[in-house]
């Protein structure tokens, strides 16, 4: 038991798709976890860093300053760390802001947006204890080593098994051609 | 406002009739008199030629002369190319700056003056060169930047406070402060020994086979840079059936080429003949010279030209009293280096963006309206006419055995004779450099940027196809040049200039420059090394022309012949993070008013 490969996982700026795509695996979930013990992950609601994690699986690029700092707490507590899907290894489609100034993105989402509610006086939030929002949104490799990229959005759960099991195992990742088409 | 602009509209409609390949000039005329060409032009323009809005505003902002924004009623254009930058450009983008109180991409407050880069604008042999108005600036200092804008700002027409051009540079006609410097004489090119109508009259006496037989005999190859045998050529184009043309591609982009210039300043009946000649050989009625918006200072001096031969009836109607019908016009681009691409310079002759097409079928198939066309370059066309001067055995017996005749070459960079200099092919690169008075010569981006940056070995090869080829661009180095940094500076260049049609060139040419930045900036690693050489393997299989395909050029030669450059720059860690959080949250920071307490690292200051 003390042996099995020690697993966090995180969302950043990633819409938990991936992360259900990791539940996807089904019943495949209880090998999982005689494979691997999972740590600080939404999946098991621990919030910190107790001790050195073996894998870290990074869901979503960082569009703000807190998901740069997750990240770089990641990157300090796992000995292998990957990117899985689109956002993380792409920015995905929170990078559809990328390219537009900061100040129009908050305008349109927080004054002017068809959603805001006419009623209130709209305000940006600025309360202090908020991440600041970064000029674009970036791929998790520009800011920490990235070991492993897991294509897909989401990244198919048979794919994840793979390369959960294979990387545990020790053995060779053989990427099967339907599990990096898209169409 | 808007009557007038109709009115300038019209105008341009009724001298050329309302047919689609006449848009870029409609566009031209509304960018020269309104600044800019925004939706309520486009919406005109509509109206009065039935081209739908968005097909003109694809048309319209594909050009990077034609801005939707008020461009100022002077525009500047620096060119901010590799030689330009050699040549000091850096202190000229400052002064430009300094005195108008504006950066670049900028407009003033009163909309007089908008300050903008160019890409290449064929003066590598007189750099820093801008473009004001359509006037061009050579050999430009801090003092004379300052001299020119006080003279602009007090009024003084542009036109006024240029200097003495060179050569055929100081007529009435072209006026401009441009030196020719035509460096030595030769066989084909530079010399007295060219007749008008010799050669035409001469070409007039055989049939359409003999003509392409002559040239195939005389063994010439394009001289546009790939080195296609300009007889066969001919022969493809003449077997197809449609109304034949004949085009003479003067898009010059390619930075550190500016031998066409020359070509046309000085010798523009040879081409204008050569021309001709390749019309009686493949029966065209019309020809095309598609001259790049740069080179505009010289359209009036060569519509003379024209029309001069036009007097002599070398072209026009029953040419010499034959059968033989054939007229030339001037076709002026807009500002895209891709337009020198043959396809693309066809798509944008007829009028629309200038992507290149999909091939083949081939210009020769169809090419210009869907009709069989040649595309030459025009050193091509002006050596045919040297060719039906002296005969084909005397030009097969210059040069080699695979590259005959002569080969005008354009040197730049640092030497002590920058200039055009005509030579037989199978020189060496080592008696170039002796001619140019070349010193301590390091490196040498041979063909431009889409040629290769070689090294000190390569010095004793022969420039010719069957050796080292190129279509004439010599931009050299000495050893106090940071050479890197030239190769980054071309990948700026092919970002600029790439039409974004497919994936592998838009996007390969960014990774490209981003990666080099990031090794420049000494935070590559032997993984960014790694995406280079991976990245440029893709563009050369995967692009849909020859921009993609050879637009890593400067990047794989660079890397093989001066691994040195990489190693010296590069990283030992095996990461290293290119991620400022300071300056990724300045922005957010200073919108919300709030103190950026940030550092690089991202801790708290
Ligand atoms: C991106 C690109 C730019 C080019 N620019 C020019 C040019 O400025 N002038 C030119 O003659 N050929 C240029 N070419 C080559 C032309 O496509 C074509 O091969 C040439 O005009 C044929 O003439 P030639 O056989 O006389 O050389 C360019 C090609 C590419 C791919
Ligand atoms: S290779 Fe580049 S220039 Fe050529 S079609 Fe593709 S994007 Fe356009």
């Amino acid at each position: 038991m003390a042996n099995k490969p020690i697993v966090a996982t995180a969302s950043l700026a990633g819409c938990f798709g991936c992360h259900m795509s990791l539940l996807d695996i089904d019943e495949r979930i209880l090998d999982l976890i005689q494979l691997v013990e999972f740590d600080k992950s939404p999946i098991t609601d621990i919030k910190n860093f107790e001790r050195k994690c073996d894998i870290g699986i990074i869901e979503g690029g960082c569009c703000n300053s807190e998901n740069v700092e997750n990240l770089k707490l990641f990157r300090k507590n796992c000995n292998i760390l990957v990117s899985l899907g689109e956002c993380a290894i792409m920015g995905g489609l929170p990078a559809m802001r990328n390219g537009i100034p900061i100040q129009e993105c908050l305008e349109e989402a927080y004054l002017n947006g068809v959603t805001v509610d006419v009623g209130d006086e709209p305000i940006i939030p600025n309360d202090e204890e908020l991440p600041m929002i970064l000029d674009r949104v970036y791929p998790c490799h520009e800011v920490v080593k990235i070991d492993y990229h897991i294509p897909g959005c989401a990244p198919n759960a048979d794919l994840i098994w793979d390369f959960l099991t294979t990387l545990v195992t020790g053995k060779d990742l053989e990427l099967k051609y339907e599990t990096l088409k898209y169409d | 406002m808007a009557e007038d602009l109709e009115k300038t509209i019209k105008k341009v409609i009724l001298d050329t009739r309302v047919e689609r390949e006449h848009l870029l000039e409609i566009l031209w005329s509304v960018q020269r008199s309104e600044r800019k060409i925004d939706h309520n032009a486009i919406k005109l323009i509509s109206k009065l030629t039935g081209i739908s809005t968005l097909d003109i505003e694809a048309t319209a902002s594909f050009y990077h002369f034609f801005t939707e924004e008020h461009a100022g009623d002077i525009t500047i254009h620096l060119n901010d190319s590799g030689t330009s930058y050699l040549a000091g450009a850096t202190e000229v983008e400052n002064a430009f700056k300094r005195e108008l109180g504006i950066k670049f991409g900028e407009v003033t407050q009163d909309q007089r003056f908008g300050l903008f880069f160019t890409s290449c604008i064929g003066m590598c042999d007189q750099e820093p060169a801008a473009l004001i108005n359509d006037v061009v600036f050579t050999n430009l200092t801090d003092s004379k930047i300052a001299s020119i804008i006080s003279q602009l700002k007090s009024g003084i027409a542009i036109e006024k406070i240029i200097g003495e051009g060179e050569g055929n540079n100081a007529l009435e006609l072209i006026k401009s402060e441009i030196s020719n410097n035509i460096r030595n004489s030769g066989e084909v090119f530079f010399n007295d020994k060219y007749v008008k109508g010799e050669a035409l009259k001469n070409a007039l006496t055989k049939s359409g086979d003999e003509i392409i037989a002559e040239v195939k005999s005389s063994g010439l190859r394009g001289r546009g840079g790939a080195g296609f045998s300009a007889g066969l050529k001919w022969e493809f184009c003449k077997k197809n059936i449609g109304d034949h043309y004949v085009i003479a591609n003067i898009d010059e982009g390619e930075p550190g080429t500016f031998k066409d210039r020359i070509l046309l300043t000085q010798y523009p009946q040879q081409i204008f003949e050569g021309m001709t000649i390749a019309a009686l050989a493949i029966g065209a009625e019309r020809g095309i010279i598609y001259l790049r918006a740069e080179y505009k200072y010289l359209k009036n001096y060569l519509e003379n030209c024209l029309e001069e031969m036009r007097k002599a009836n070398l072209l026009g109607e029953k040419i010499q009293s034959s059968s033989f019908n054939f007229d030339i016009s001037i076709k002026i681009g807009a500002g895209a280096y891709i337009c020198g691409e043959e396809s693309a310079l066809i798509e944008s002759a007829e009028g629309k963006r200038g992507e290149p097409r999909n091939r083949p079928p081939f210009p020769v198939e169809k090419g210009f309206l869907g009709n069989p066309t040649v595309v030459n370059n025009p050193e091509t066309f002006a050596a045919v006419t040297s060719i039906f001067r002296e005969g084909a055995d005397w030009f097969a017996a210059l040069g080699t055995k695979e590259s005959t005749g002569t080969k005008l070459f354009s040197i730049s960079g640092d030497c002590e004779r920058p200039g055009v200099y005509e030579f037989q092919f199978g020189i060496t690169v080592e008696e170039v450099l002796k001619e140019v008075g070349a010193k301590n010569t390091f490196a040498i981006q041979i063909g431009g940027p889409s040629g290769k940056l070689i090294s000190q070995k390569f010095f004793s090869r022969k420039i010719c196809f069957e050796d080292l080829p190129t279509g004439g661009a010599l931009t050299i180095f000495d050893n106090h040049r940071d050479l890197l940094k030239m190769v980054k500076l071309y990948m700026d260049f092919f970002v600029e200039e790439s039409c974004g049609f497919c994936i592998p060139c838009r996007a390969g040419n960014v990774l490209l420059q981003k990666t080099l930045t990031k090794i420049l900036d000494k935070k590559g690693t032997k993984q960014d090394i790694e995406l280079l050489q991976e990245c440029s393997s893709v563009m050369k299989i995967a692009s849909r022309c020859g921009l993609g395909l050879s637009s890593s050029n400067p990047v794989t030669s660079s890397f093989e012949n001066f691994p040195e450059i990489y190693d010296n720059l590069l990283s030992k860690e095996s990461f290293v993070s290119t991620f400022d959080m300071s300056q990724a949250v300045a922005e957010s920071c200073k919108y919300v008013n709030r103190e950026n307490t940030f550092n690089q690292e991202g801790s708290h200051e």
